[in-house]
């Protein structure tokens, strides 16, 4: 799990282009838009395409990627949850 | 060809003189292709050739034709905005009379958020490239 947080911190920051972030500065529980890490509602589609593209796992529509595009923690919680079923 | 140039404006929220495609030439759900004459009385023209803020409204407008036709049964005039565009490559610009072909490719889907990439050519001369995210009137495809 740990690794799969990691590795998603640096996937957004990379396409994202969060310059001025590390990966060490996001919280794995911070929220992920407005005060947490300042993402937009427009950013979510990156997180979408991160899901989709590097960890095989796609959000079917956005009443579940509200539930899932919250924290580092629940997206890597659905990651692992839908690729065992896979 | 799926829009004329004599039906864009039903599909798309701008006006002349800020249209910058002619037709809808193909549609699927993941792709749409417009082509564009550059004419010698276009208002982004200078020196004869036309600047590059009109590219990436060829492809806002590119894209929103393309999401105007598959979501035509829609209510309510077409309407949308930019909310970004990132990984932009510029790699030269066409001059008057040149005919842009433009190709949008749908990469992801968000209820009305859209990720899309943009390419126009002049024959086979890549011209820009670029990531744009578009908001605007849809159905959420997978719900």
């Amino acid at each position: 799990m740990e690794e799969l947080t990691n590795t998603l911190k640096n996937q957004i920051i990379e396409e994202l282009n969060l310059e001025d972030i590390r990966a060490e500065d996001i919280e794995n529980d911070a929220p992920l838009f407005g005060d947490g890490l300042g993402l937009d509602s427009i950013d979510a589609l990156e997180l979408v395409v991160i899901m989709e593209n590097y960890h095989g796992v796609k959000i079917p529509n956005s009443a579940i990627g509200k539930e899932v595009l919250v924290s580092i923690n629940s997206m890597a919680e659905y990651i692992m949850q839908h690729q065992s079923e896979s | 060809m799926k829009i004329s140039k004599e039906n864009i404006k039903l599909f798309i929220p701008q006006r002349e003189p800020f249209i910058m495609i002619d037709n809808l030439i193909e549609v699927s759900e993941d792709r749409f292709v417009t082509d564009f004459k550059v004419s010698f009385d276009n208002i982004f023209l200078e020196r004869a050739v036309l600047r590059e803020f009109a590219l990436l409204e060829n492809i806002a407008q590119s894209s929103a034709a393309g999401l105007g036709f598959l979501n035509k049964d829609l209510l309510g005039l077409p309407d949308g905005f930019i909310g970004g565009i990132s990984n932009l490559v510029l790699y030269d610009l066409p001059r008057v009379n040149d005919c842009l072909h433009t190709v949008v490719t749908k990469l992801t889907q968000l209820g009305n958020m859209y990720l899309l990439k943009g390419e126009s050519y002049v024959a086979d001369k890549k011209l820009v490239e670029c990531k744009l995210k578009l908001v605007g009137m849809a159905r959420d495809s997978n719900e």
